[in-house]
């Protein structure tokens, strides 16, 4: 087996077996279904802290070259530094861990994301337009969506309420029907194209 | 014109919170009862799980949900099992779970456990198919598992009388539903943000789901149902809840008509721009 | 206190980039950033690596199975370390492949059988099993009291014809986005009925999300209302902070 094959053979043979595993006694159950759940656990794992001392380094080498932003960049090694320092000592269920989680990290992550309701705003005064047919049936049915489910008044509510709730029942069941019909062809074509070592993307820039 | 849209926003946001008059009903969907009597359906010794896999962003609109669940839960005597796809919602999940143990005096170990964060986004789900004691070894809180009575009791998770996800973003309901749904013979339950509430509402109308909640208006509604509760009812942890999405539901309104104005204002301007140029 | 201090410190100092971009909102961020990472790699080495590598030794049973499944856990997973090693590197790929190889197969599966058989099957058995049906119409001749002659007429044919619209739109729809070159007037008329639905669907998901998003900015409003000397005292240490940073007109802060 060439260097390059190893990985597209490792990849055919995890995706057959979590393909036939619903179908497959032996797959589904037992020491293998344990094994092959561990290995995928222990990978992600793995992959998701060398992505972190990725970006780790990369944040570092800005502080040492004196790159543009690198005081940001030592702000966010610190807060790094500091987080997994007492989550290792201390613990995730330790008090000062989850003071960390409680009065830093959800506030600033609440935050970041109260922003969008801002730009929402903002974009449906300057940006939304009913340029055309298709785009003015998405505008009206978002507002009577939104009028419907939180009514400003009671006659909103009687006449808008019923409307919204039938968008959400009938044409917007059938719509999402068709966005899951064609996920779900995406994903067996990407199957078949892994199982096939036609799918090579995930191989890096470098395929031989 | 950007100062336009941000005042109207804020003082939207502040009329609801400072208001008084209540905002005017919206109705109780068919997924929202249907979720609560799934719910409310488990008996003392059964078993419930609960998959909080929630960002602290989403804490608003869906903590309300999942302490009402524990407590639902905890008061008919079940046996609560929380765990986590994100390790956010494990660290909710256990904040929560104390509290309920404590308001509703039942005892970790014996009456709830957390496992805490599972890696493996749709690998994780699988665990819940196989014994427990093989797949998990500690809880949240690092104890092992084998001295966790609770855990002794339990086979598979996947034994559950109910399961159910509060769940927003990736990894979430999308792993739960596609990895544990028709898998195992338990009902699910999923209360999702309203950015991915209208997605699931085909897996409630074919059947597979036994309940859905999609936002803040399905959770106000479910947290309506459930202080009506006899044993819920006055309770302080309930009605403290419905003041919040009372006050969430008073301030959505007023956000959303800021909201539609500014669209027809913007569509307006535009309008008139155009016919401005056309004349010219 | 002083952690509800800080909290509101950081919530105020994210909101400033409402007014503009400045030095103070991407302090924010980048702590935001670590801390956020260090989250991650807490749960990774104590909640996942450390219980599944060592409890399982330590705890379980010590059978030859448990030390094969753990030996060879961590040879995959020293794999993923060799890439760092140039002659070696092509041994770094094995780990990632297995790992992609198996959500794929997972996701794949999860899809056959959670949307295309149920979806599918739901969207065509709808029209023919009455059971879903009659309780759709009594629901409604519940919900439409007290009943006269319209909402008779509503509850009997409405879910009916719901159900057809359903099965009309999944169909028109996958007609709409499979096929692309669409020569016959009739396929055309269909493929734009699908077009409309699709549609429909696009703005129902807006309007779900704009309560999601409003959601959580009341979230953090209703939390600065319950400490307002201290949000107060935060807003007024960030305008401070903001008015006192010079303005660079290179960076434009």
């Amino acid at each position: 087996m060439t260097k390059a094959g190893a990985p597209i053979v490792c990849a055919m043979v995890a995706a057959t077996y979590w393909t036939l595993e619903p179908v497959v006694d032996v797959a589904r159950d037992g020491w293998l279904k344990t094994f092959a759940i561990d290995l995928t656990i222990a990978l992600i794992a793995v992959i998701t802290l060398v992505a972190i001392f990725g970006v780790m380094v990369r944040e570092s080498g800005k502080i040492a070259r004196r790159e543009s932003g690198h005081l940001h960049s030592t702000l966010t090694l610190v807060a790094f530094a500091m987080t997994l320092a007492v989550g290792l000592a201390a613990g995730p269920a330790s008090e000062a861990f989850t003071w960390i989680f409680d009065y830093v990290y959800a506030p600033l992550e609440s935050s970041l994301l109260a922003l969008v309701a801002f730009a929402l705003v903002d974009t449906a005064l300057r940006r939304m337009r009913a340029r055309s047919a298709e785009t003015a049936v998405v505008i009206a049915t978002a507002a009577i969506v939104m009028l419907g489910r939180a009514p400003p008044t009671n006659t909103a509510g009687t006449l808008l309420t019923p409307v919204a709730d039938w968008l959400t029942r009938v044409p917007n069941v059938a719509g999402q029907r068709v966005l899951l019909i064609g996920a779900a062809i995406a994903a067996c074509s990407t199957l078949l194209r892994l199982l096939l070592g036609v799918e090579r993307d995930y191989l890096g820039a470098r395929r031989s | 014109m950007r100062w336009l849209a941000i005042i109207a926003l804020v003082t939207a946001i502040a009329a609801g919170i400072w208001g008084t008059r209540p905002a005017p009903r919206a109705g109780i969907a068919p997924q929202v009862t249907a979720a609560h009597a799934a719910i409310s359906d488990v008996t003392a010794g059964e078993l419930l799980v609960l998959a909080v896999d929630i960002d602290p962003a989403n804490v608003p609109e869906l903590s309300p949900f999942v302490r009402l669940t524990l407590d639902l839960a905890l008061m008919r005597g079940a046996q609560v099992v929380t765990l986590s796809l994100t390790p956010a919602g494990a660290m909710l999940a256990e904040r929560y779970l104390r509290e309920a143990l404590v308001e509703r005096r039942a005892t970790y170990g014996r009456d709830a456990i957390n496992l805490g964060f599972i890696e493996g986004r749709s690998t994780a789900v699988h665990i819940t198919g196989l014994p427990l004691q093989r797949t998990v070894t500690r809880d949240h809180a690092g104890n092992a598992i084998g001295d966790l009575p609770l855990a002794g009791r339990i086979q598979r998770l996947s034994d559950a009388t109910v399961f159910v996800v509060a769940a927003s973003g990736t990894p979430g309901a999308g792993e739960w539903l596609m990895q544990g749904q028709g898998r195992f013979a338990h009902a699910m339950v999923i209360a999702t943000s309203g950015a991915e509430g209208s997605e699931l509402v085909p897996f409630f109308a074919s059947g597979q789901l036994a309940g859905l909640l999609g936002g803040a208006r399905d959770v106000s509604a479910f947290a309506d149902l459930a202080a009506n509760d006899p044993r819920l009812y006055g309770d302080p942890g309930a009605v403290d809840y419905l003041k919040r999405l009372a006050e969430q539901m008073r301030a959505q309104r007023w956000a959303h008509l800021a909201l539609v104005v500014c669209l027809v204002v913007g569509q307006g301007v535009y309008s008139w721009r155009g016919r401005r140029k056309g004349a010219k | 206190m002083i952690g509800q201090l800080i909290g509101l410190l950081l919530t105020f100092a994210v909101l400033s980039y409402v007014w503009r971009d400045n030095p103070l909102y991407r302090s924010a961020e980048s702590i935001f950033v670590g801390v956020a990472l260090g989250l991650f790699a807490t749960f990774e080495l104590r909640q996942v690596l450390l219980p599944r590598l060592w409890d399982r030794l330590a705890l379980g049973p010590a059978t030859g199975a448990a030390w094969v499944a753990v030996l060879l856990i961590i040879l995959v997973t020293a794999l993923m370390l060799a890439r760092f090693v140039q002659p070696l590197e092509w041994l770094g790929r094995i780990p990632v492949a297995v790992a992609v190889g198996s959500l794929a197969g997972m996701a794949a599966a999860g899809f056959v059988r959670t949307v295309l058989v149920p979806q599918v099957g739901a969207s065509a058995a709808s029209l023919l099993i009455d059971d879903a049906l009659a309780h759709e119409r009594s629901v409604c001749l519940l919900e439409s009291q007290p009943p006269n002659a319209l909402t008779n007429i509503v509850c009997s044919f409405g879910p009916y014809l719901n159900q057809l619209l359903i099965f009309a739109g999944v169909a028109a729809g996958l007609v709409y986005f499979v096929f692309s070159r669409r020569e016959n007037k009739g396929l055309q008329a269909v493929s734009r009925f699908g077009g409309w639905v699709v549609m429909v669907t696009l703005g129902v998901t807006l309007g779900f999300m704009a309560m999601a998003h409003f959601a959580v900015t009341i979230g953090r409003a209703q939390t600065m209302m319950e400490t307002p000397g201290l949000a107060l005292i935060a807003l007024a240490i960030v305008v401070l902070a903001l008015l006192c940073l010079k303005r660079d007109p290179r960076k434009g802060v």
